[in-house]
């Protein structure tokens, strides 16, 4: 999962600690001690943070759901005011609105049996009462949509619009697991292009997922990512191309590119986490990326690639494939950006199906940077 | 047959110019009447207008897109109803909104006198309002640095440039601002100039963060209202069908129209004044035509005998009043538009002291007050001029020739009109009994008073004139002659002295009538405010006494009051807040009702105290909610006690019963007096706007009130009053309000008095003959003078005494009709002898003018010219 938001402008600052660009935001230039469940919570003081879920499913009698569920917080001012104002105004008398941040969030739910696409997204300042994060452990909510651990150390996932919902209880199997050294994921080669980037690869999901008002029991797998920066996208990169794989084998795989704007590959990225091991983490030379086949959205104009022949050096070589058309995100409410937020299946190259996972391809029918 | 046309055409132009060339002083005159009458109506009309749009632009213009308003119920709504509506309707434009109005301090080191300045600041959220109120260029102004420097700094605002002209302001500067209950600093991170038509309506701008809106309000969690941009009628109706319980949706059409609904009576009345006016102007177009027709009836006979028909001859008239009524309707809206721009302060201060804050715009004219004009200008005109025409039609050709016939016409007409004097009055009487009279009947009974005594003025000066007869004849001698001939000729001429009363002792009769009931209304408030003040001290924020806003005072305030070792026992305290009630807009007062009923503040005009003290108690257990209801509300809405009434509270309906009517001359929209423990607990409001304070015995006396703002207002933006203060305030506002009552009825009074000028040289150049003959038989100038002189006497003081009986009944009517019906507000009446000396001043110098005129008139008469009419 890439940045959505947030390509602020960057210079070169002192290295002072901590770093700053321009507009005053923290950047993630160096490695960074991490603690969980505290390093769930919100980290002030970067622009754009993300608490971001996909999964497949399956219910009992075996109809097959994906899921996306996506919190975004964006902090519109550089500090925590919440904290630091407290005393400021007058004395007393905060604002509950004075935190300073945008919260927005997306839902999706692909019914991979009927191949049918429902996504909603929601968006408000941040507010205690409604849309809030807490410091110190995972809870993320908005307006009624909400992901927060469980006194069980379970995380749940609570989304309802419109007669599609998912209430899920998701059990850390794998995870979380750093991608690149202290968390810096990098994300080109320019002073703080890089985030801070965890990953629960594989999570132990169930629940309920309701569509058009049927609620369904099912089980499966998940996969959350959690992420914070300040600027992550450079003038000339126009778009990713990012994938989450869950392989029977029990590897779990991500993988993803920034695209230049010949759309080939500017900057990629790699992490394989073996079960059991460490996690495996692979740059740019070492991995590609073959798109196949197009399916071209009839509301944006978007031209997708319908399939993948990802390659990861000589340690996997695997085919992803989108379950079926359609599976477009156009977040209309929160900053008219649309992506391909797809359920896929993972083969190898005979065609023999190795797992299931999520891949999110932006930038398709407008350049991300030029949309930022 | 082919001289004909032209030949008559030229007998017509020359009826109607030559006599125009011939008289210019009385065409003058007439025009003038019109015009008033025009003026005054259209005047009033512009001015309310004005402020009534003005109000209609600060609903609209900030807001972009926005079509529709959710509003609590009354009071503030929680953040947390806005998170319910983007819940449900995630895809519904909308932002929260705080609305209010700030006394913006002297920049320091500002001359010494310097006023403050009222302003608006509107707190949103800039990012869910983006798609709202962009087009209002703040999203264009909160670049970069600057929108970091909004969201994120507490006081930060963007002004509009209006305003930062005026209070000197530039990006980064510091301002003190007076939010009501205490004093804040602002500051300045962006200037904007706001698109058209915004950018001449909206010049008292700040535009702030909502979470800054709500540390500067100190409001933080609650919200004025959400605005909304529903895309079409269905997502309108989603809209209602997801509100958070206590509030309601409503278009801003509502809200621009609220103030329409507010006023309502109040413009009634200023219009009824007006119309009053032009009324007058009827007669004064009446005595035109009569005496235009006594001057041409030469030329009028000469038509008739050359075969012109009476239907031509009323033509003639009637397209010279049309005429005449066009010419004035004209020239008096643009008379009006002068008057609107001097009145329109004065509305705005009283609807301001009455109902609501209003920003008047520019004065401009409305095509419904166009055509207004034209209205009345026509039909005052021929009005006025229908009977003298149907007079001037029928006359007989060789009678035209005879002076003596002429004369004598006027007494079928007399008695006729005293018949319609009869009827009027027998119709204004109907009015007032008819059940459930309305304030359209109210102004009905008016009118009919006003016409039937306008039409009694003909057989009363006939009446007078006989009855001056009988006591002239009495005396034989050869100086009664004089005053015999008066009597007689007032009598004889009852078509133009009769006209003459009649619109003299109207203006005297409004004077009088308005004088009566303002004086008497004033009394009456007095006395009310005597016995509900009966406190030592009264605190208020400054910037509700300053700028008439609603503001609270600070809780810290009252903590220090009560804790002050001067101040016996707790604060007597008054929260207002706006309500709807079956469906008109009222006040919930929350006070403690307890000491209320135990100190005897409410005058009870019906129910009692004991339920309210029971149910108080709680007797018996789970007793209803007492509530007292102000007169305006129940005569409105029709409440009594032991009625069961339902308000309007947070979360539902609040179910409580009427335990008593009070007078109450706080605001006519009504107000609904609840204990404040009640109101607290299910209004979830601690706010206060007002305190009254007891002081301990030796504290009490002269200078109390500036000691004790020196103590309180040193820290806190309030105002300390003593009685006298509160008593001086009142009369203050009570004498602005009623100042363009004043301004009219002396309007109406000018008007009547060109119509009592142009009355008497009227009957003067009517009686130019007459005079000669008396001259010629040997009368000396000092008897002719005395005999105008005992003319216009006679008809002065007929006017009079009708003007004291018909301004005596148009005060009750004032009184007990119309305040009742239009705002619910009664009170006895009080004579008014000052207003009964100003009318006889009036007779006076109607007296002399009537008396000199025909004297400096006979003068320039030949006996030859004067005999020769005959």
């Amino acid at each position: 999962m890439m940045v959505l938001v947030g390509a602020g402008s960057m210079a070169c600052t002192a290295l002072a600690q901590p770093a700053r660009n321009t507009d005053g935001f923290l950047v993630a230039d160096a490695p960074r001690e991490w603690s969980f469940p505290e390093d769930f919570g919100r980290h002030p003081g970067y622009q754009i943070e993300w608490w971001y879920y996909t999964g497949n499913l399956v219910s009992e009698d075996g109809r097959e759901f994906g899921y996306q569920l996506t919190f975004f917080r964006n902090e519109l001012a550089p500090g925590d005011h919440a904290a630091e104002l407290m005393n400021e105004v007058d004395g007393t008398h905060v604002s509950p609105w004075r935190g300073g941040e945008y919260h927005f969030a997306h839902f999706a739910i692909s019914d991979i049996t009927s191949e049918t696409f429902f996504h909603a997204d929601v968006g408000t300042r941040g507010h205690p009462s409604f849309a809030s994060a807490a410091d110190d452990t995972l809870d993320v909510h908005l307006l009624g949509w909400r992901t927060f651990l469980d006194e069980h150390g379970d995380i749940r996932l609570i989304a309802e619009r419109d007669g599609h919902a998912i209430d899920l209880t998701a059990t850390i199997v794998n995870g979380p697991i750093l991608h690149g050294p202290g968390g810096v994921s990098p994300k080109g080669d320019e002073f703080g292009q890089a985030s801070y980037y965890h990953s629960i690869t594989r999570l132990a999901t169930s629940g309920t997922v309701t569509t058009h008002g049927e609620a369904h029991e099912v089980s499966g797998l998940s996969w959350m990512d959690q992420e914070f920066s300040s600027n992550q996208l450079s003038d000339d990169q126009t778009g990713w191309d990012w994938f989450a794989l869950h392989l029977d084998d029990g590897r779990d795989v991500m993988i993803y590119r920034l695209r230049d704007t010949a759309g080939g590959t500017d900057y990629a990225f790699a992490t394989i986490v073996p079960s059991p091991g460490e996690p495996a983490r692979f740059t740019t030379d070492e991995v590609s990326f073959e798109p196949g086949g197009t399916w071209t959205s009839p509301d944006t104009g978007g031209a997708y690639p319908r399939e993948w022949t990802l390659t990861v050096g000589d340690h996997l070589t695997v085919v992803v494939r989108s379950r079926f058309d359609g599976q477009e995100v156009r977040s209309e409410n929160t900053g008219d950006v649309n992506y391909l937020e797809a359920a896929v299946e993972v083969l190898n190259v005979e065609g023999v199906r190795l797992g299931t996972g999520y891949m999110e391809l932006t930038g398709y029918d407008k350049p991300l940077n030029e949309r930022l | 047959m082919s001289g004909w046309p032209g030949g008559r055409f030229g007998l017509v132009r020359g009826l109607i110019l030559g006599d125009a060339k011939r008289h210019p002083l009385s065409l003058l005159l007439t025009v003038l009447g019109v015009t008033l009458g025009v003026a005054v109506v259209v005047g009033v009309d512009t001015a309310v207008d004005a402020c009534t749009r003005g109000f209609a632009a600060s609903v609209r213009s900030i807001v972009g897109d926005t079509s529709h308003r959710i509003e609590p119920a009354s009071g503030t709504m929680a953040d947390e109803a806005f998170a319910e509506l983007r819940l449900a309707m995630p895809d519904l434009l909308a932002t929260p909104v705080i609305d209010r109005r700030v006394r913006i301090l002297p920049l320091e080191g500002a001359p010494e006198g310097e006023p403050t300045r009222l302003g608006r600041i509107i707190g949103l959220d800039v990012l869910s309002a983006a798609d709202v109120a962009a087009d209002q260029g703040i999203e264009e102004a909160l670049e970069d640095a600057s929108f970091q420097s909004f969201i994120a700094e507490p006081g930060a605002v963007v002004m509009v440039k209006p305003l930062a002209e005026r209070v000197g302001a530039e990006v980064g500067t510091r301002l003190r601002v007076d939010m009501g209950d205490a004093v804040r600093s602002v500051h300045v991170v962006s200037i904007i100039e706001l698109e058209p038509p915004a950018r001449s309506t909206v010049t008292d701008l700040m535009v702030a963060d909502i979470a800054t809106a709500q540390e500067l309000f100190s409001m933080p969690g609650h919200l004025d209202r959400v605005d909304i941009a529903p895309r079409d009628d269905a997502e309108l109706e989603a809209v209602r069908g997801v509100l958070p319980v206590g509030v309601s949706v409503r278009t801003l059409d509502d809200a621009a129209g609220a103030i329409e609904e507010l006023i309502g009576a109040y413009r009634l009345n200023l219009l009824a004044l007006s119309f009053m006016a032009s009324f007058v102007a009827v007669f004064i177009v009446y005595n035109a035509t009569l005496i235009g027709a006594e001057r041409r009836s030469g030329t009028l006979g000469t038509l008739r005998c050359v075969g012109m028909r009476s239907v031509g001859i009323a033509g003639v008239f009637v397209i010279e009043a049309a005429v005449i009524g066009l010419i004035g309707a004209a020239v008096g809206v643009f008379a009006g538009l002068w008057l609107a721009s001097g009145l329109v302060e004065l509305v705005s201060a009283t609807i301001g002291d009455l109902y609501t804050r209003v920003n008047p715009v520019e004065v401009s004219l409305s095509p419904v007050s166009a055509a207004k004009a034209a209205v009345v200008g026509l039909v005052s005109a021929l009005a006025g001029a229908a009977a003298p025409t149907v007079l001037a039609s029928r006359t007989p050709p060789m009678s035209a020739f005879r002076a003596t016939e002429r004369a004598d016409r006027s007494w079928a007409w007399s008695m006729v009109l005293a018949l319609a004097a009869v009827g009027c009055l027998a119709l204004a009487w109907v009015f007032v009994v008819w059940p459930q009279g309305s304030i359209v009947g109210a102004f009905a009974v008016a009118g009919f008073t006003a016409t039937g005594f306008a039409l009694v003025a003909l057989p009363a000066t006939k009446v007078a004139s006989a009855l001056a007869s009988v006591l002239a004849g009495g005396h034989r001698s050869g100086r009664a002659l004089p005053p015999l001939l008066a009597a007689r000729g007032v009598g004889r001429s009852i078509g133009v002295t009769g006209v003459a009363v009649a619109a003299t002792a109207l203006a005297m009769a409004m004077n009088i009538g308005l004088l009566t009931m303002v004086g008497s209304f004033r009394h009456a408030v007095l006395t009310w405010l005597d016995g509900r003040y009966q406190s030592d001290l009264y605190i208020a924020p400054a910037l509700a006494l300053e700028h008439r806003v609603p503001a609270t005072l600070s809780p810290e305030l009252i903590a220090a009051v009560e804790a002050h070792p001067d101040v016996a026992g707790p604060v007597m305290p008054y929260r207002h807040v706006n309500i709807e009630l079956g469906g008109l807009p009222a006040l919930l007062t929350a006070t403690d009702l307890r000491r209320t009923l135990d100190g005897g503040l409410l005058q009870l005009v019906d129910g009692d105290t004991r339920s309210a003290l029971d149910a108080l108690d709680g007797e018996p257990p789970g007793a209803a909610t007492p509530v007292y209801i102000s007169q305006p509300l129940a005569v409105k809405l029709g409440f009594r006690p032991g009625d069961t009434i339902s308000l309007p509270a947070p979360e539902e309906p609040f179910p409580a019963f009427v335990a008593g009517v009070y007078t109450d001359f706080v605001a006519d929209r009504g107000t609904v007096l609840i204990d404040r423990t009640v109101f607290r607990a299910v209004w979830h409001d601690d706010g206060l706007n007002a305190a009254h304070v007891s002081l301990e015995p030796h504290a009490r006396g002269e200078g109390a009130a500036a000691r004790f703002a020196d103590v309180w207002g040193a820290e806190f933006p309030v105002v300390v009053h003593d009685h006298a203060d509160i008593r001086s305030e009142t009369k203050r506002i009570f004498d602005r309000t009623f100042r363009i009552t004043d301004v009219l009825a002396w309007l109406a009074g000018l008007v009547a008095l060109f119509g009592l000028g142009g009355a008497v040289l009227a009957l003067a150049a009517s009686r130019t003959r007459e005079l000669a003959t008396l001259s010629a038989l040997g009368m000396s100038r000092g008897q002719l003078l005395a005999r105008s002189a005992t003319e216009a006497a006679l008809l002065g003081l007929t006017a009079w005494v009708l003007a004291l009986i018909a301004g005596s009944a148009l005060a009750w009517i004032l009184a007990d009709v119309i305040q009742y019906r239009s705002f619910g507000w009664s009170f006895p009446l009080r004579p008014a002898p000052v207003s009964w000396g100003v009318a006889l001043a009036f007779v006076v110098a109607a007296a002399v003018v009537g008396g000199l005129a025909p004297s400096l008139l006979v003068r320039k008469d030949t006996l030859v010219r004067g005999l020769g009419d005959e």
